[in-house]
């Protein structure tokens, strides 16, 4: 047989090792009724899943080859999509190799069908970006965006490169498009979730509404679009700002008042820091100040 | 409405075929039906189809738990309550359709403020959603029928609406843009 028939078969056992070694890293996260979504073991007594997938039992069982044993939601965090069990016993796991996403790079996609038996599918790296935010405020240290589809039930499982490396966890994205949490972010917010219950972030206690300024005040705003304060938390550093629903908030310390830069202004180093809001008010311009405090859980 | 759909009678005819891959979720699923009142039937003769996963091809209007397509009359998580499935049937045999907000996992987007609202095209819009004419809105907001007109125009340019329902429609998914910060 010629080199390049030798290729396939090759290709395709490599693929296989891959998977099969990859196995201790995959459970299927199963509730009462037999309703189930893929895991990542990530402690022989932690799994992590996907967030957005699991909804908010008290029991669960973590399942793998018809071995089921019990779990519970240790903590969540929608912010990254990550969502971790504690397993009441130990389950067989492995070490971790960190994998780095490259665009155009070879994936495998595993995850676990009601039995806890392997689920795969292959595919690229379909695009690499920079770090984002999610709608619930949340950081995501790279975009990574796959060329594959995945059943409901497979997302949260592990992310492979051809070197079995750990990219990351699936999740599911808008129009079917699949993402990948990468291990950084794993890395950071799992532990602080097993640790503290929550991912610590700066909150202000306002519920806010992206507006146009409008025309009549943009010269003494000096922006186009403000968020219009909507509602503000009992004795939350709006409250204590002095700010009132329909307030146009304008500025946060000079920077614009925008959904992506509040999101990483109130990390968690912003928790105890004084601020400067301008906002807009019955048509005049003020400043308030208040200390960002730490979001309750 | 949402507090009369558990106690609107259930017309005596409407039955439900339940279909489900795993026999366990088969009979909590038909449990469920029959206890709602519904009678059980096959796919060919059912009113409506409650499926488990992707439904069998049929014409029969289905409420699917976990569906990946979303041109079903109905669809649910796949992990949705007992209340939310029996009021989705009960919305489904009305001839009515079932969908939850997306929750796709995505980014958090800046809009321009070509795209976005004033506060007054926001109060507009709250009072067209009420069924409020421009009369009405005019005399609630204290400004002249010609300003009502002029902020109607823009709110309809800026959502891609060429009616007051698109507009509500429309309008829906842009107050859902608030954040918790």
């Amino acid at each position: 047989m010629n080199a390049a028939l030798e290729f396939l078969p090759q290709f395709s056992r490599s693929v296989q090792s891959t998977v099969a070694a990859a196995k201790p890293s995959v459970v299927a996260v199963r509730n009462a009724d037999r309703q189930y979504i893929s895991g990542l073991v990530w402690a022989p007594d932690v799994v992590v899943t996907s967030e957005q997938a699991m909804g908010s039992r008290e029991q669960y069982e973590l399942v793998r080859e018809g071995v089921a044993v019990k779990a519970r939601i240790l903590a969540r965090d929608p912010g990254t999509n990550i969502l971790v069990l504690r397993s009441e016993q130990p389950i067989e796991t492995k070490e971790r190799v960190v994998g780095v996403a490259q665009v155009g790079a070879f994936v495998l996609a595993l995850g676990a069908n009601v039995e806890g038996a392997l689920t795969v599918r292959a595919g690229l790296v379909n695009t690499v970006g920079a770090q984002w935010y999610s709608r619930a405020g949340g950081r995501i240290d790279q975009r990574i965006a796959l060329d594959i589809r995945l059943h409901r039930t497979e997302e949260g499982g592990p992310v492979l490169d051809a070197e079995g490396a750990l990219i990351g966890m699936s999740t599911q994205g808008v129009a079917g498009q699949v993402l990948v949490i990468p291990t950084a972010t794993l890395e950071r917010v799992v532990p602080e979730l097993v640790r503290d219950g929550r991912v610590a972030r700066g909150w202000l206690g306002l519920a806010l509404h992206p507006v146009a300024v409008p025309h009549a005040l943009r010269d003494v705003a000096g922006h186009t679009t403000g968020m219009m304060v909507m509602s503000i938390a009992n004795d939350s550093p709006g409250a204590k700002a002095g700010l009132a629903p329909g307030d146009i908030l304008l500025t946060i310390d000079d920077a614009p008042a925008r959904m992506r830069s509040m999101a990483a202004l109130l990390d968690a180093s912003s928790i105890g820091r004084q601020v400067k809001l301008r906002v807009i008010r019955g048509g005049e311009v003020m400043s308030l100040e208040t200390v960002i405090a730490a979001r309750p859980t | 409405m949402r507090a009369m759909a558990s106690s609107w009678p259930i017309p005596a005819r409407r039955s439900v075929a339940v279909s489900a891959a795993d026999p366990l979720r088969l009979a909590k699923l038909t449990e469920m039906v029959e206890a709602a009142g519904y009678s059980l039937a096959s796919v060919d003769t059912a009113d409506v189809l409650l499926c488990d996963g992707e439904p069998p091809r049929s014409d029969v209007p289905a409420l699917v738990l976990g569906a990946s397509r979303s041109e079903h009359a109905g669809v649910l998580p796949a992990d949705a309550t007992q209340e939310q499935i029996v009021a989705a049937l009960h919305a489904i045999a009305a001839g009515l359709t079932v969908r939850l907000p997306s929750r796709a996992f995505s980014e958090l987007r800046d809009a321009t403020a070509q795209e976005l609202l004033t506060p007054r095209e926001l109060q507009v819009l709250a009072a067209i959603s009420d069924g409020a004419g421009n009369k009405a809105i005019a005399r609630q907001l204290g400004i002249s029928l010609h300003t009502v007109k002029f902020h109607i125009e823009s709110l309809f340019r800026k959502l891609g609406a060429r009616s007051r329902a698109e507009a509500v429609a429309k309008g829906m998914e842009f107050v859902r843009d608030t954040v918790e910060l």
